[in-house]
């Protein structure tokens, strides 16, 4: 494909004859725990860049978990755009960690549908997977894509 | 950080907002039904208060604790 995609305002363009939101922009990192505790982030990691072609989007960044509060039973990080809803739009991408203290056989990150966060999951062998707990001092590399809305 | 863009996505009424950072550059965030929305801008507790109804925030309340025990469960 070829074309232009706009340098001014939402760079939104054309891409050869097909019409195409292209976005790319940053993220702020908060905590999105559901359990009644929270964490904050370092703040020299904790932002996500993305991209946005069409529906799709990209996020990539290196986090890195500051102070606990409370004894959080999962890890879930806000991303930029809602995942959008129906089953097939979820996903999960591994995650290169540093210092998490997880059950499993590694560590992926999890979108759900309709969610405006992700989560981290460490899935084991011929058994269910694994909440990661968040930790002061967790690091976490994430690339991970996702379907949203229009 | 200026307000740039309000969009409502799903069927819960999230709002994605899009704001332009100092150097420029698009910054993004999504507020949810439960989120506090005290501290934001008066245009973004405009549109919470118009659509986050006491239906779509029970919806949402709703939808949250079937996914929770949905990832739960297995």
């Amino acid at each position: 494909m070829s074309g232009i995609i706009n340098s001014a305002g939402s760079k939104s363009g054309v891409i050869g004859t097909t019409e195409l939101d292209y976005e790319e922009g940053t993220h702020t990192v908060v905590h999105a725990q559901t359990d009644g505790t929270s964490f904050a982030m370092n703040s020299g990691y904790q932002t996500l860049s993305y991209t946005k072609i069409g529906r799709v989007v990209h996020c990539t960044g290196y986090l890195v978990i500051n102070t606990i509060t409370g004894s959080p039973s999962h890890t879930k990080f806000t991303l930029p755009f809602t995942c959008a809803s129906g089953n097939e739009h979820q996903g999960s991408q591994n995650a290169m960690t540093y210092g998490v203290d997880y059950g499993g056989d590694g560590v992926s990150i999890y979108v759900g549908p309709s969610q405006k966060y992700c989560q981290c999951i460490s899935s084991r062998d011929d058994a269910s997977y694994l909440h990661v707990s968040a930790a002061a001092g967790d690091e976490y590399a994430i690339s991970i894509t996702y379907y949203t809305n229009d | 950080m200026k307000l740039n863009k309000i969009e409502v996505v799903t069927d819960f009424k999230h709002l994605q907002i899009r704001e332009i950072t100092d150097s420029g550059g698009y910054h993004r965030r999504v507020l949810a039904p439960d989120d506090d929305v005290s501290g934001e801008v008066q245009e973004i507790k405009d549109k919470a208060e118009e659509l986050w109804t006491d239906e779509v925030k029970s919806a949402w309340t709703t939808f949250q604790a079937e996914q929770r025990a949905e990832m739960e469960a297995e």
